[in-house]
């Protein structure tokens, strides 16, 4: 073994410059959750639900150190857990088939594939759940089982989700006593009970943005509001362009190594050869791949990345059934894909060609202090936060908060944060002509295509923009106000 | 390498460079937080494209015995319940 331990070093080492390289400093909403994780990191405030405990714990503290806060966040939590999956992919696939070559040309593989990539370069919590995830399968295949626990527990602490794959790894492997007992208490403690954290964040008093206070309704209300919209409500006329776009992205991520892949896959089921380590796999890709299938939000194509590692090591064992010619092929396919992904799919282009990130931040900056920002929930609310809570002093109006029952303890934050004197019965649009009649500055941050700009147009008969607008969002002009009603 | 396989893997090289620029755009430009819908048209014979290729495996896998034309009516027959326990399900979009 010690003599590969070079082979590996040089795996990591090309990996984590190649990523390296391919990063823009900044950050930017290709992953449109960066700003929750961001203003998680500066102060203590639940995230998006299911909370992420563990990802943002490590934000704070990466936020001790010197520097810029994103910088730091996506180059220890997204760039490193990337390079070790990979590393960890080459290690998986040396055990599994005894073979550098075919561990080298599939650890290529996954660092050339799309998706995988641009995961690799943003500030999202995926990385690092996946390092986890990955580094759990190799442990499993080493039979070292409170190791695998222990890697599950740590990527369920930083995204729910693994829970999921957990429930199907014990399923495809068949040995439920082995998982009982010492092993289910040791993944509970290490990826259950992290979420005490956010429990502990609703009773404490921090920003009530997307959790409330402490109580059993707030609870329901944020574990559910996210979820219960979304996932599996794809509706079946919108399957099958979902279906184009999932098998599109396997062919932009994997090229030629889907021969292999489907080889293997093929070879397997019509043997009646399938072993739990490959069993093991196959629930992985195909739960994460369904999850994308089904889901009405379509930027969930980034959970497409919980697949990849499972899929190399599936290409892996197919290339060690079949002839050299088959592995120089997916060899020179990895190449290319890396070359193109590297130049057309890294941070540098996409921060380019998409500035939202950057203009947003630089808008909100350069208003006066004091100056209410209305906008919506998601990506621009918690970027508003970041910049809040980087000493801005701006006022946050998130839409439709003030304008829903989940949603109480906003209102009240507001009012004591802000000494805003709001009325309980007040919605946004009274609230708005409130500030603006007390000689406010209101300004309204989002896209063009939003519910708030549609109600006030539909519900409220506005034909002119009654408040000032962010300007650069998109890096675009803003459109004129009266050609939505048209 | 048999021929089978070169064509398979011909065939992939010709997609991937086909599908990679508007699934790099797809990548870049996907939007935030919006439901993506798209062309009901397309949608419409994907969708029975899909029925109207697995009905029929289906359709033998359950009634094995059964002559040919049956296909046709399970076919209907599973494009109809779809649409009525999809129409209580979730709003159908058009």
């Amino acid at each position: 073994m010690k003599k590969y331990i070079p082979l590996a070093v040089f795996v990591f080492s090309l990996t984590f410059l190649t990523i390296l390289c391919a990063k823009e400093w900044t950050w930017i909403f290709t992953s449109s959750d960066s700003g929750d994780w961001l203003a998680s990191a500066v102060t203590w405030m639940a995230p998006q639900p299911f909370g992420s405990p563990l990802y943002i714990l490590l934000g704070r503290f990466v936020n001790l150190l010197p520097g810029n806060l994103a910088l730091n966040m996506t180059l220890l939590l997204s760039v490193l857990p990337s390079a070790i999956t990979v590393l960890l992919v080459y290690l998986i696939i040396k055990r599994l088939t005894d073979k550098i070559s075919i561990a080298l040309v599939c650890s290529l593989t996954l660092l050339g594939s799309a998706v995988f990539l641009s995961q690799s370069t943003v500030l999202e919590e995926y990385a690092i759940t996946i390092m986890f995830l990955t580094g759990a399968y190799y442990a499993y295949i080493k039979n070292w089982r409170y190791r695998t626990v222990l890697l599950l527990g740590l990527g369920t602490a930083v995204h729910m989700f693994v829970a999921l794959i957990a429930v199907f790894w014990i399923l495809a492997d068949r040995r439920w006593k082995l998982w009982l007992g010492k092993p289910l208490l040791a993944y509970i403690m290490t990826g259950i009970v992290p979420y005490c954290l956010i429990l502990i964040l609703m009773a404490c008093d921090t920003p009530r943005l997307i959790a409330g206070g402490l109580n059993l309704k707030s609870i329901m209300d944020y574990t559910t509001t996210t979820a219960k919209g979304i996932v599996g409500n794809l509706s079946i006329f919108e399957a099958p362009a979902r279906l184009l776009i999932l098998g599109k992205l396997t062919l932009v991520c994997f090229g030629l190594a889907l021969v292999p892949l489907v080889y293997y896959i093929r070879d397997t089921l019509t043997h009646k050869s399938l072993t739990k380590q490959t069993a093991v796999l196959l629930a992985t890709a195909i739960l994460c791949l369904w999850y994308f299938a089904t889901n009405m939000d379509v930027l969930s194509w980034t959970w497409a990345a919980f697949a990849s590692p499972s899929i190399i090591v599936l290409v892996g064992l197919g290339l060690a059934k079949l002839s050299r010619w088959h592995l120089s092929l997916v060899c020179c396919s990895a190449l290319t894909l890396l070359a193109i992904n590297s130049i057309f799919l890294n941070a540098n282009t996409l921060t380019q060609e998409n500035p939202k990130a950057m203009a947003y931040y630089n808008e909100l900056n350069g208003l006066p202090d004091g100056t209410v920002i209305v906008t919506e929930r998601g990506e621009y609310s918690m970027g508003l936060f970041y910049v809040i809570n980087n000493g801005k002093n701006l006022i946050p109006l998130v839409y439709p908060y003030l304008d829903e029952s989940n949603f109480e303890d906003y209102r009240g934050w507001l009012n004591e944060k802000y000494q805003l004197g709001i009325d309980t019965d007040w919605d946004t649009l009274t609230l708005i002509a409130y500030l603006k009649s007390e000689g406010k500055d209101v300004y309204y941050a989002y896209e063009g295509n939003s519910r708030f700009r549609r109600c006030l147009i539909l519900e409220e008969g506005f034909t002119e923009d009654p408040i000032k607008r962010i300007n650069s969002l998109s890096g675009l002009p803003p459109e004129p106000f009266i050609e939505e009603v048209e | 390498m048999n021929k089978k396989y070169l064509i398979a893997y011909g065939v992939l090289a010709v997609l991937v460079a086909l599908v990679y620029n508007s699934t790099r755009n797809f990548i870049v430009y996907s939007p935030l937080g919006k439901i993506h819908i798209s062309n009901v048209t397309v949608n419409y014979i994907l969708m029975y494209m899909i029925v109207g290729a697995l009905s029929p495996q289906l359709a033998w896998r359950l009634f094995p015995k059964a002559p040919k034309w049956v296909a046709m009516p399970f076919t209907i027959g599973v494009t109809l319940t779809l649409l009525m326990l999809l129409s209580f399900w979730y709003p159908l979009r058009w």
